[in-house]
């Protein structure tokens, strides 16, 4: 069952990410991947930034100073809009579409992603998909009253402490849940973590992850996107779920 | 499928998001994960194994360790086969090390003389593996992404040191 007729005016989404993760041949030419890639999306992502990853070992074997070594090997080059606002990343493991807020539908960007992932599938020539995804990150400022928040008025089902008897109040928490859909085998990573209050307000990340493991050579477009519009059900439904009515109306639900 | 610690852990890595409200999420599991290592009884075992990868790695720092031309550890691999220990599930027992003459790690799981798992953290994330179960074997490659170990070579590794080895070889 599709349950998309929820629209907030001021949907408290940070960041979408529409991750397609692949293998890529062995022989990919990076030097050329990049160049092609940069000259087919200069016009519309004007910005490169090459991602590199490093990773710094430490070994000590408990005698001597401990020594440490550096690596670096290339990670994403992500072609960005010129406002930053909107990426398209070619990965070592696969692609990625990043829309950061303002956000509008996801309607709004999938004829983007199409083209950016039809460019990928033609320059990277990925063998097999692993995992396609759509997380979406949203920011709530829940009000606090005199410096308090009681958090059942705004999450469904709220973090809580033991009942000690002692004065605890909660001052952070990172709660996961890892689930399943039964039917389409889709699944769904919900995080909710607390930031530090400020100005009369509590933030808080309700981060959903919904994906679909996979084994299969990349599929067309119409298929592709069957699977992103499913998941698109399955996390629109855990965010509205999640959230109560009154945290609902913080975000000016359009009736 | 990633539960409990392990999905913490692939939390706690950067992914493909970039805004600051994907690196506070990074940042809150990374302290979780940081909480599990300093404990004995959830962590103690990979942290015993994590102490006697950084000896072989102090041992095989420079080249020709053996004696025989080898390479030096690759820092890739050496921090590779850390990912690995950390990743492994806790119902898995932990492997033997030892470092390759080409300056990876080998991890090899031998529950009995004729059975044996190993696989080997090189310099990229993909994961050559071989097993031997009697007189059957196999081998194959897969790729370490994410920080979790792919679910066919935990199967595999289950296989190779539960009392069903002999039903998965028939």
């Amino acid at each position: 069952m599709n349950e998309s007729s929820l629209q907030l005016a001021k949907a408290p989404i940070i960041e979408a990410v529409l991750d397609i993760d692949c293998d890529l041949p062995l022989s990919v030419d990076q030097e050329l991947l990049e160049k092609s890639a940069r000259d087919a999306l200069r016009d519309r992502y004007p910005k490169l930034r090459k991602q590199s990853i490093q990773e710094h070992v430490w070994t000590h074997n408990g005698i001597d100073a401990p020594e440490m070594q550096m690596m670096e090997r290339p990670g994403a080059l992500q072609f960005l809009t010129e406002d930053e606002r909107q990426l398209v990343q070619f990965r070592p493991n696969g692609f990625s579409f990043n829309r950061l807020a303002p956000y509008g539908s996801l309607d709004d960007y999938l004829p983007e992603i199409e083209s950016a992932w039809r460019l990928f599938e033609e320059l990277a020539q990925p063998v097999m998909i692993r995992k396609v995804g759509l997380r979406m990150i949203n920011r709530m400022l829940l009000p606090l009253s005199d410096g308090k928040l009681v958090f059942s008025d705004f999450l469904q089902v709220a973090p809580s402490l033991p009942a000690t008897g002692l004065k605890l109040g909660l001052v952070g928490f990172l709660e996961q849940h890892l689930a399943i859909d039964e039917e389409s085998l889709n699944r769904v990573n919900i995080v909710k973590t607390s930031e530090a209050a400020a100005s009369g307000s509590l933030p808080v990340i309700l981060d959903i992850d919904a994906f679909h493991p996979c084994d299969i050579p990349p599929p067309e477009w119409p298929v592709l996107l069957a699977r992103i519009e499913s998941l698109r059900n399955l996390k629109n439904r855990v965010f509205q779920h999640t959230l109560t009515a009154q945290c609902l109306n913080l975000f000016s639900p359009v009736v | 499928m990633a539960a409990g610690y392990a999905a913490t852990l692939s939390l706690s890595r950067p992914g493909s998001a970039v805004s600051r409200e994907a690196g506070a999420v990074c940042r809150n599991a990374a302290a979780v994960v940081e909480q599990r290592e300093r404990s004995v009884a959830l962590f103690g075992v990979k942290s015993v194994a994590l102490s006697e990868l950084e000896m072989l790695a102090a041992e095989c720092k420079e080249a020709d360790w053996d004696g025989y031309g080898a390479e030096s550890l690759h820092p890739r691999a050496l921090s590779l086969a850390k990912e690995i220990i950390r990743s492994l599930p806790d119902d898995l027992p932990m492997p033997t090390m030892s470092v390759e003459p080409d300056g990876c790690v080998s991890l090899d799981w031998l529950p009995t003389n004729g059975r044996v798992f190993t696989l080997s953290a090189g310099k990229t994330d993909r994961l050559p593996y071989a097993w031997l179960d009697g007189t059957d074997r196999g081998h194959a490659v897969a790729r370490f992404i994410g920080g979790q170990l792919p679910p066919r070579i935990v199967r595999e590794i289950r296989m190779i040191c539960g009392d069903d080895a002999s039903v998965w070889a028939a």
